[in-house]
């Protein structure tokens, strides 16, 4: 028992960063209407670059540069390619993401090969066991992590003038252009935050799953799937579709009768079913009805 | 009883006498001729492929074989003569082959007009299957034709996705899942190893091509139910599963998992043993070919189901009033386009004499995608032209590593690359480009039966309906209000045909 409850323990822990991820990737949606399939592999380019810092500066500047880097590659790319494709549907515009998707992902390889590498854990190591249920202490880091960015960004869009401009391009971009917002640099600045979201989740899983260019490939489709389950609405609902995935994830993992090799099909599973039963997801609400 | 047993017992024995002499009077002079008649079709390949082809051979002078050079005389006239009907026998064949798709057709739903399948477009189709026929004598049994294969195979696979993609407007990353699906089906079946038979190479295939059509429309009912990006998530998480599946403990045994299936690729019997093996499976995948794409003219161009189809993706709500079921077509949708990812996975699979759960990638199925926008989305001929660059690939990849250090490994960033563009600045690909661009340049006639006179009649459907995505589709809607028309006028007629009998 207390070993699936530790379990239970580590697949919240995963599925808050899949929920983190899963934000970012809704966030992108609700102000642009695009589906970024590359938001993780821009993710993994960033993390590379904060692995080659780290040999020669502190951890903190080294994240800095990542972040840095992550803004201005999420900003880069959506000034220079998706500005093109202003007023087509979303089908296209998800088309050109997994195009971008192939052409990062292939440039991380080319310049770092296919080996994994051990990416350094910022939390300690070690368990702390109460009562035979192990917590380690880089799941609760993680936890930690994930729930501070998360009030740091509902913060974000709760009090601060370009959070509510965000909300407010995301709500309806024409009105919010007639009000004077400039909904070309702020969906720019969208896609630039998005990016670094996105990196710090994946900072926060290439300890566990090492560092390798294709990194993200699940982890988008779980992301993903966060982010529908939850509803594309709002952040909570985001993080609570993340945990979903995460626990169906290690639970799935640990039943003898699925197994690890497995735990991908489980949780393709649980998003079909929500597409099929609810596809507006839990914490949805109804847009053409509010319309 | 007892003389009853005895009259049993002799005509048991006079059938197997008989059983005897026509089995030596007949079955061996069969297996004698069949070879003869093999051989003279042989000789008469290279005298016509020679004829056909007299520039060509100049060019690639090494690789032709000339079986025919050290015989002479009457005999050599005899057999060419010999060789020319079988070949004109062979066409005939291959029509009535065609005829049938045409009959699958008419069981999809009510041909237009008169039109008879044979007659129509001969000029295009008959210089395309010469040459087809032909090619092989002039490439030799090596490695070309091996590649040729592989062509014919990726471009069923493509057209697949062009139906899905070009007319219902089905955005799936899970072609590649298909093709796997269909290609451990046929390998399963052809190598006798899961139902103790060994089927034959096109009951393997259209085995298989159901088994992936039962998967897609087992997935098709949800997928049907999201559009857009929420589909080519679920596809892409499709794609994702199978492999472990196929490499679970489950199926390992059966499947073989990371270490797959070898198996000796189907080679010709032995009256034909004269025939290369390459040869053997490049004329059954041609064959496949012909009739998967003949098919899939007759279904897109003439049945019911290919103007619902092009409706559905003009007009959704409007063909959902007038009392059409868009999930039925839908997933009929889905159904037909796995259908062909599993034939095509099928001979692929079969021609390569290996399988293992990773042959097909998600990087694979995304080239799917870009080959099938690359050649036009929707068309038919843009299927082939789109899988020229699957095949091509890794030729560009090398020759990308003449340049630059590991340039093998920038394959996907190419077709990213033409993905990008594709869909940015030629939404309608190379085969729906140039049509669109010759028929653009014509002087419009009045009918809207000018779009038949483009230089690809058979293939580019509707141009202007067939570019999704990023077409302004209210300058369509005349064509959609077309079809909308034809499809309810044919369900009244259905409707009056039922009380014919009262009419006059």
């Amino acid at each position: 028992m207390e070993y699936y409850i530790s379990q239970i323990i580590q697949g919240i822990a995963n599925g808050s960063i899949y929920g983190l991820f899963g934000l970012s990737a809704m966030f992108i949606y609700r102000t642009n209407r695009v589906f970024n399939f590359a938001n993780g592999e821009m993710a993994t380019a960033a993390v590379f670059v904060i692995w080659l810092a780290l040999a020669r500066y502190h951890p903190i500047l080294s994240v800095l540069f990542g972040i840095l880097f992550a803004f201005m590659l999420g900003a880069g790319i959506e000034s220079a390619v998706l500005k093109l494709l202003r007023d087509r549907p979303e089908g296209s515009t998800a088309l050109v993401t997994i195009g971008l998707y192939g052409i990062i992902n292939n440039t991380t390889l080319w310049f770092f090969g296919a080996e994994p590498y051990l990416f350094p854990s910022p939390f300690p190591k070690g368990v702390l066991n109460f009562q035979g249920v192990i917590f380690s202490y880089q799941d609760l880091g993680v936890l930690g992590c994930t729930l501070f960015l998360s009030i740091l960004l509902y913060l974000l869009f709760r009090y601060t003038l370009i959070g509510i401009a965000f909300q407010a391009i995301a709500e309806d971009p024409i009105t919010a252009k007639l009000k004077g917002i400039r909904v070309g640099v702020l969906v720019t600045l969208a896609w630039g935050l998005s990016v670094v979201v996105a990196t710090l989740a994946a900072v926060l899983l290439s300890n566990a799953l090492f560092l390798h260019p294709n990194l993200m490939l699940t982890v988008t489709l779980f992301g993903f799937s966060a982010a529908i389950i939850g509803g594309l609405q709002t952040s909570f609902g985001a993080i609570v579709g993340g945990i979903i995935v995460g626990v169906t994830e290690s639970v799935a993992a640990i039943l003898p009768w699925i197994g690890s090799g497995l735990k991908t099909v489980a949780v393709f599973v649980t998003l079909v079913l929500f597409l099929t039963v609810k596809p507006r997801g839990i914490f949805g609400r109804d847009e053409a009805r509010k319309a | 009883m007892g003389k009853v047993n005895q009259w049993m017992g002799d005509l048991i024995a006079w059938f197997e006498e008989w059983y005897d002499r026509i089995r030596i009077a007949f079955v061996r002079p069969v297996d004698v001729l069949s070879e003869w008649l093999g051989d003279c079709y042989y000789s008469a390949l290279g005298t016509l492929g020679r004829i056909a082809g007299r520039s060509i051979v100049q060019v690639i002078n090494g690789l032709v074989q000339d079986r025919t050079e050290k015989k002479g005389g009457l005999l050599l006239l005899f057999r060419k003569m010999i060789g020319i009907l079988l070949i004109v026998t062979f066409w005939l064949l291959a029509q009535m082959y065609i005829s049938a798709a045409g009959i699958l057709g008419t069981l999809f739903g009510l041909r237009r007009g008169k039109e008879y399948p044979w007659s129509e477009n001969f000029l295009i189709w008959f210089p395309l299957i010469v040459f087809a026929l032909f090619i092989p004598k002039v490439l030799g049994p090596g490695f070309a034709i091996g590649q040729l294969t592989l062509l014919l195979s990726y471009s069923i696979v493509v057209l697949g996705l062009n139906i899905s993609v070009g007319i219902a407007g089905i955005l799936s990353l899970a072609q590649g899942a298909f093709v796997l699906i269909g290609g451990y089906i046929s390998v399963l079946l052809y190598t006798g190893k899961f139902f103790g038979i060994s089927f034959g190479v096109f009951p393997a295939a259209f085995v298989g091509g159901v088994g992936a059509a039962l998967i897609g429309m087992a997935i098709g009912f949800p997928a049907v139910r999201v559009k857009g990006p929420y589909l080519l998530l679920m596809t892409l998480g499709l794609m994702l599963i199978v492999s472990p599946i196929l490499r679970s403990s489950f199926l390992r045994d059966i499947t073989g998992g990371p270490n797959g299936i070898a198996f000796d690729a189907p080679a010709a019997p032995k009256s034909l043993s004269f025939i290369p093996q390459p040869f053997w499976m490049y004329y059954h995948a041609l064959l496949i070919f012909s009739f998967m794409f003949y098919s899939a003219h007759v279904i897109i161009r003439r049945s019911k189901v290919g103007r619902a189809l092009v409706a559905l993706h003009d007009a959704e709500e409007r063909i959902s009033v007038l009392g059409i079921s868009v999930t039925k077509y839908k997933v009929m949708t889905f159904a037909l386009s796995a259908f062909y990812g599993g034939v095509g996975g099928s001979v692929m699979m079969l021609s390569a004499g290996f399988i293992f759960s990773d042959s097909i990638t998600q990087h694979d199925s995304e080239d799917f995608l870009v080959a099938s926008l690359f050649g036009g989305r929707g068309t038919i001929f843009g299927a082939v032209v789109g899988s020229v660059y699957l095949v091509e690939r890794t030729y560009i990849g090398s020759w990308l590593a003449k340049f630059i250090h590991n340039g093998e490994g920038l394959l996907w960033m190419l077709s990213g690359i033409i993905l990008i563009v594709v869909v940015i600045f030629f939404p309608r690909g190379v085969v729906g480009g140039i049509s669109h661009w010759l028929g653009s340049h014509r002087i419009a006639l009045p009918s809207r039966r000018h779009h038949r006179r483009s230089p690809f009649p058979d293939y580019s459907y509707d141009e202007e309906l067939l570019a999704i995505g990023s077409i302004n589709w209210s300058k369509t809607n005349e064509s959609a209000n077309d079809a909308i028309d034809e499809i309810s006028s044919s369900r009244q007629r259905e409707t009056d045909g039922q009380g014919a009998e009262k009419r006059p």
